[in-house]
């Protein structure tokens, strides 16, 4: 019955080596191959002016970092949100914040293509839309005190609700704009820049560091929120906190590469699979397996039908759906007859 | 200092939890009214009652996980909203009826968040030998690795009270802690809930069956009608007329068995009439 784990430092070193390997990769392919020792010339400052050094650092280094950061940040909130809402089948996108960022980027797009056409306007409406989707997830969830079943609830009449009004926009809009956004929502991290790598790094920061200082606080609110109050947490404060952190970590994610969906369902379990349930070893790994996850995706998306790019986000949809399935296959029959939502 | 406060906590024998006026209940709904209760140290007391009298939410009033309709509960003479939380949780140990647990934590760490409340406060050597003997206590020591996901019924019911045992309380509020156990870890779980009685802790236990409470109990918190009533439990007259107000069914005493159902015989064809139930809102 005990399964025996492998030992955490040995998870930790092979996490931290897989995202390594996986840069590399991220770097090194595509149309053009570069060499493993060229990526070090690059990177070291040994290469001036050359296309390899334009390529690296202008194209890929971007688009890689980027990657990893939409992957950790998605891995982190999806642990947190199956924590809070104690239910491993929840991630970031059952709280319906992609669907609100979806809406808004596609109304730009529809309606005002001269602001859609702008540098940074999309990003900033997946960024308001996820915020603004968050917030009212968090209004209405805040009614019934956070509880697990109003939280599901409430994410799945947005997620709804906000898919019908992407169709709106689809069927009212002009569809030679919204080629370009479709691509977006599929997840796609071929517009990245320096700059929203940055934006989207230093985002990141506070909400990474709340939530990794919280680590205890997951562990006691994932045993039920009587129990956590009997041992002395402040429960709804914590909830609130943790849940605005999750959705801004998730909002900056969308706003930055799209929906890229089942990453933050995927990872954690892993890890739990893994490391067993201690969230002092689960966020960190997460957050690096998450990473190397969507760097690999993504270059596996750049590069296995080249010169064709597919968007990553439908990439992540197969493998996790494929996942999805086998976790649900592998469940006894009739485990779920009588769980309570 | 307040009336309470008087009473002297500390002292054996003083009341470590009490309510005044207490009315509880959920928005307009009042399930029970206007009660006084004190719970010593070192007795324990058995609150029984039908489905819906209000066990369960008597109990979370008194653990301060909801608040009274009206009148205050206090412990060890400072009312409950006046107490910081992770204070209280070193003071108060309760034991929900059901704990939904989705996530692979070993019984090991799962029983060690028990002792969140005094981190920092002791040597990690204490820590230590509290886990070790709420482990044996509650024969847990064999399964301390294995994962909470895969536990049967009664497994995890003893780690769930485990847990709560770990947190060392002075008053333990526990809702049908023997349910899912069989006959011996029933027993096991008794002895040592009166062992913590006996150790000058109170003990308030929600329990269906009324003989092992008997055997357990000094007390019994009666509840029914909206009200309560409390008798010792040696008082066979007294524990009869309450038990037969609550469940509305004949009892007979024994005082080497405590209280038997229809005197411990069956009644016959048409001799008892099944009472209508408890009105809900």
């Amino acid at each position: 019955m005990n399964r025996r784990r492998p030992r955490v430092a040995v998870v930790y070193i092979a996490s931290v080596a897989l995202l390594l390997l996986a840069c590399l990769a991220g770097l090194g392919s595509g149309a053009v191959a570069v060499s493993w020792r060229d990526i070090a010339r690059v990177l070291a400052g040994l290469e001036h002016g050359t296309t390899v050094r334009l390529i690296v650092l202008q194209l890929r280094l971007p688009r890689v970092c980027s990657a990893a950061l939409v992957g950790a940040g998605l891995a982190l909130s999806g642990a947190v949100l199956q924590t809070l809402l104690r239910n491993p089948l929840a991630e970031p996108f059952t709280l319906g914040v992609s669907g609100g960022a979806g809406f808004l980027v596609t109304a730009l797009a529809a309606f005002a293509p001269a602001l859609y056409a702008l540098p940074y306007s999309a990003p900033l409406a997946g960024f308001l839309g996820a915020a603004l989707a968050g917030g009212l997830v968090f209004a209405l969830a805040h009614r019934q005190h956070f509880s697990n079943t109003a939280l599901i609830l409430c994410g799945v009449i947005l997620s709804f609700f906000f898919g019908s009004l992407i169709m709106l926009n689809f069927a009212f809009g002009r569809p030679a704009a919204l080629q370009s956004v479709m691509v977006w929502l599929m997840g796609d991290f071929s517009v990245v820049t320096p700059t929203t790598v940055l934006v989207t790094g230093l985002g990141l920061i506070a909400p990474l560091v709340l939530v990794l200082a919280s680590a205890q606080t997951l562990d006691v609110l994932a045993i039920g929120d009587e129990r956590a109050l009997g041992l002395g947490v402040p429960v709804r404060a914590a909830r609130r906190r943790l849940f605005a952190a999750a959705a801004l970590m998730t909002g900056l994610c969308v706003a930055n590469a799209g929906v890229i969906g089942f990453v933050g369902f995927l990872v954690p379990h892993l890890v739990r699979f893994l490391v067993g349930a201690r969230h002092r070893h689960v966020l960190p790994i997460a957050a690096l397996l998450g990473a190397a996850f969507l760097v690999i995706a993504d270059t596996l998306a750049r590069v296995l039908f080249s010169p064709l790019e597919l968007p990553v986000g439908a990439f992540t949809g197969i493998t996790g759906a494929a996942f999805f399935l086998a976790y649900y296959l592998r469940r006894p029959r009739g485990e779920w007859d009588t769980e309570a939502l | 200092m307040t009336k309470a406060d008087v009473k002297g906590a500390n002292r054996v024998g003083g009341h470590l939890i009490e309510a005044h006026g207490l009315s509880i209940g959920y928005g307009k709904h009042v399930v029970l009214r206007d009660l006084d209760l004190a719970f010593p140290a070192g007795e324990c007391c058995a609150i029984v009652g039908r489905n819906g009298s209000g066990k369960t939410t008597l109990l979370h009033t008194l653990a301060g996980l909801r608040p009274a309709l009206q009148g205050t509960v206090a412990v060890q003479g400072r009312r409950l909203p006046e107490w910081p939380r992770p204070e209280l949780a070193r003071i108060l140990g309760f034991l929900p009826q059901h704990l939904r647990i989705v996530f692979p934590f070993t019984v090991e760490e799962f029983v060690a968040f028990g002792r969140l409340p005094w981190r920092r406060r002791t040597e990690s050597g204490e820590d230590a030998a509290t886990m070790q003997r709420v482990l044996q206590e509650l024969d847990l020591a064999e399964l301390r690795q294995r994962s909470f996901t895969q536990l049967s019924g009664g497994e995890a019911q003893r780690a769930c009270l485990a847990q709560v045992l770990a947190q060392d309380p002075r008053i333990l509020l526990l809702d049908e802690p023997l349910a899912h156990l069989d006959l011996l870890h029933q027993l096991r779980v008794m002895r040592l809930l009166e062992r913590r009685a006996r150790q000058g802790r109170a003990v308030v236990v929600v329990l269906h069956d009324l003989g092992l409470a008997w055997r357990l109990c000094d007390r019994f918190l009666v509840l029914g009608d909206g009200g309560a009533r409390s008798v010792a439990s040696r008082d066979g007259a007294a524990l009869r007329a309450a038990l037969q107000w609550a469940y509305a069914v004949p009892f007979g005493y024994s005082p080497e068995a405590g209280p038997l159902l229809f005197g411990g015989q069956p009644p016959a064809e048409g001799e008892w009439e099944e009472p209508a139930a408890p009105e809900r809102p």
